[in-house]
């Protein structure tokens, strides 16, 4: 074991994990966000609408992150559209999130019997209300489960950013790998940092799940 | 003699006024009508299918109606008559504050699972009328306290049987300090050990005088708290009257052979 | 672009697809005999062998593709193996996708009633009987669309082999792009022929969801 090159180049693959947890976050906030507007897009009672919606869940999962970046990092520049990689990375990552998250909320809500609502209403809570007080906080606790693996899988496909040559994480290895003779060592140091990360992950939503707890109805 | 006590001149609180419904091509109520005073208690019984449910939930408008009107002291229910005999449904808010003043009980509870039993009844009041959380959970817990429940305050829905959640379903809606409380089949979903609980209840809450229209197939309950007694078949209200007449005088044959079905049921 | 440079760009992406599709079906064949695998491990061996496929699951469902094939790519020759890329990727892909098909079947077989087993047993089925005869092919019913949804994210991470230097979809994409400099319709182009396979398998899980709802 080679650990002593490892050790020399913790700077760098610190620096790259840095990066893999803010292109995450990014993700994350702009998926939560698109998320919301696909799940209420999608309920929406204009047919046109639910159309739209649709239509963007059924392209963004189906066709591979990778492309959909390349799509905007090497793609729109030709209509004149210039974004940095990682502004090209954190968007396709959201939007594609978006369509999975938005899914998510969904599912979350129409998961709640429709007696909840009625409940609410008949003590006199208008529409809104009933969805931020009742609804809305029994969709979350039943979506966080699904959102955290969400998470988690987002968190692994930060690596395709490599591709277009963000310093993340595995794009900090791929640089050990071709200055170095010590493959294995590299290779198991930036996998355990994405299991860190992982396992850091699931251990707060854990956290999160029994701290919230879905209840029977 | 205090004016406050005594609304016998007055309008009654509920009139239900050849109230029709659809669903579809199906009518489900025909020309109903009905008046129910302040302190009364309105039984609804009837068949299964006969409109009992449909009725009540048209009084706090969580089914719309398409023909005739509902009044609750004075004021039309989620609908706005205009000159040119056209209808409108009212505004959101409107509608929500009516239904502030009308408390319902479900044959399911529909308890809230993500509070606790204490939230369960302060939400309502807090978040709608913005009534100050101190005196809302001294209510709740004098409300807990008659149904017998104050020792589960911090407990979940989940945690408490059948009959437990129903009684808590009742003290929700009367934190509200509704004018008027609706109840639905309210024991038809429990254990049969578990009846006479929320029975009794409703009996104390009848005694109190709180205003109430109950769709019910506790026969032997109905005659003893009731101040009146409605029968209804195929959407149409057939007869009603006190219960001692409903109950043993009966007028009309469906109501004959309703009574006489049900007594056998109960004998076997 | 003229017509016959369409077909010809056409052509070569179709290419670039046939290959995409022949890398999915051999990491989802690998998948599926090792996500059977784990799963019998997980749920009917001995415990420590058992534990053994669930922290192997963990590693490979919190480890990216991308650094798993990276990490082979680069490191399987210092151990004197020279594999073709393509066996890499249908390897380390099989064997990280298994962990996924693990999971499916593992929830699937779980989903099976313990009443099933009882009524299996009181005909005087032996262990391995009952297990083939009785639950396994409940269990296949209802892992059927979740083990679809895997086999679509396998086709969508063969994209990934264009990152380490094989030729697939994306990398064929990528030269018809740079050959025509029409860069923004041959990844468009691209996408398209993912989203016809992708979105062929998503429908079939579909219409294999609707029927068993009514069984
Ligand atoms: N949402 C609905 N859509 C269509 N028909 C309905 C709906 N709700 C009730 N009905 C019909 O209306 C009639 C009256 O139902 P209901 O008021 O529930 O009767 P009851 O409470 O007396 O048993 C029944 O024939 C029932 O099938
Ligand atoms: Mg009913």
């Amino acid at each position: 074991m080679n650990l002593a090159f490892i050790l020399n180049n913790a700077p760098l693959l610190m620096e790259g994990a840095a990066m893999t947890v803010a292109l995450a976050i990014g993700a994350l906030l702009g998926a939560t966000l698109g998320g919301g507007v696909v799940a209420f897009l999608r309920m929406s009672r204009h047919a046109p609408l639910r159309y739209v919606a649709t239509g963007f869940v059924e392209i963004m999962r189906n066709t591979p992150i990778l492309v959909q970046i390349f799509v905007l990092y090497f793609g729109l520049p030709t209509l004149g559209v210039h974004m940095s990689a990682f502004t090209s990375a954190v968007l396709a990552m959201s939007l594609q999130n978006s369509a999975y998250i938005g899914e998510i909320y969904r599912a979350g809500l129409v998961s709640i019997h429709p007696r909840q609502r009625e409940a609410a209403l008949a003590l006199g809570m208008m529409p809104g209300m009933a969805l931020r007080v009742i609804l809305l906080p029994q969709a979350l606790r039943r979506v966080l489960p699904p959102l955290g693996n969400q998470l988690i899988i987002i968190i692994k496909d930060t690596s395709v950013a490599s591709t277009i040559a963000v310093a993340e994480l595995t794009q900090a290895s791929k640089l050990l790998l071709d200055r170095s003779a010590a493959p294995y060592e590299t290779f198991l140091t930036v996998a355990l940092i994405y299991l860190a990360i992982s396992a850091g992950v699931a251990g707060v939503l854990k956290l999160a799940e029994w701290r919230y707890p879905v209840r029977a109805s | 003699m205090s004016d406050l006590t005594s609304p016998a001149t007055s309008e009654p609180l509920v009139v239900i006024d050849r109230v029709g419904k659809s669903f579809g091509a199906v009518d489900v109520l025909k020309e109903v009508s009905l008046t129910v005073a302040a302190g009364d208690v309105l039984s609804l019984i009837g068949p299964s299918g006969s409109g009992k449910t449909t009725l009540l939930r048209c009084v706090n408008y969580l089914e719309t109606y398409e023909r005739g009107l509902i009044t609750i002291a004075g004021e039309t229910v989620g609908i706005e008559p205009l000159p040119d005999g056209r209808r409108r449904r009212k505004s959101d808010r409107q509608i929500a504050a009516l239904r502030a003043q009308v408390g319902m009980v479900f044959q399911h509870y529909n308890l809230f699972p993500h509070l606790d039993v204490l939230e369960n009844l302060t939400v309502a009041p807090c978040r709608v009328h913005g009534e100050a959380p101190g005196p809302v959970r001294e209510r709740a817990l004098a409300l807990l306290e008659q149904v017998g429940l104050a020792d589960k305050r911090h407990r979940y829905p989940s945690e408490l049987s059948g009959g437990q959640q129903q009684r808590v379903a009742i003290a929700r809606a009367l934190t509200m300090q509704p004018r008027l409380l609706l109840l639905d089949e309210v024991t038809s979903a429990l254990d049969p050990e578990l009846v006479g609980e929320v029975l009794d209840v409703i009996t104390s809450l009848a005694a109190d005088g709180i205003t109430m229209m109950i769709v019910t197939h506790e026969m032997a309950f109905a005659r003893e708290v009731s101040t009146s007694v409605a029968f209804m078949a195929d959407g149409r209200l057939i007869e009603s009257g006190a219960p001692e007449a409903i109950f043993e005088a009966p007028d009309h044959e469906r109501l004959r052979s309703f009574m006489q079905r049900y007594r056998a049921g109960n004998q076997l | 672009m003229t017509t016959a440079m369409l077909m010809s760009s056409g052509m070569y992406l179709a290419q670039g697809a046939l290959v995409t599709i022949g890398l999915s079906l051999g990491i989802i064949a690998v998948a599926t005999v090792a996500g059977m695998l784990l799963a019998l491990l997980r749920l009917y061996s001995w415990k420590p062998l058992g534990l053994l496929a669930a922290a192997y699951g963990l590693v490979a469902r919190g480890v990216p593709l991308l650094v798993l094939l990276i990490g082979s790519y680069f490191s399987l020759p210092y151990l004197g193996l020279d594999l073709p890329l393509w066996l890499v990727v249908v390897l380390v892909g099989g064997l990280y996708f298994g962990a996924y098909v693990a999971e499916v079947f593992r929830a699937a077989l779980a989903a099976v009633p313990r009443t099933q087993w009882d009524a299996g047993r009181a005909l005087g089925m032996r262990r391995v009987q009952l297990f083939t005869i009785v639950i396994l092919p409940q269990a296949r019913r209802l892992s059927l669309p979740p083990y679809l949804n895997v086999a679509l994210v396998a086709v969508k991470n063969t994209s990934l082999v264009s990152a380490i230097g094989g030729w697939e979809l994306v990398a064929a994409g990528r030269e018809i792009g740079e050959r025509t400099m029409e860069i923004l319709p041959a990844y468009l182009a691209v996408a398209a022929f993912y989203f016809v396979i992708c979105f062929s398998i998503s429908q079939i899980g579909r219409h294999v969801e609707k029927k068993m709802r009514y069984v």
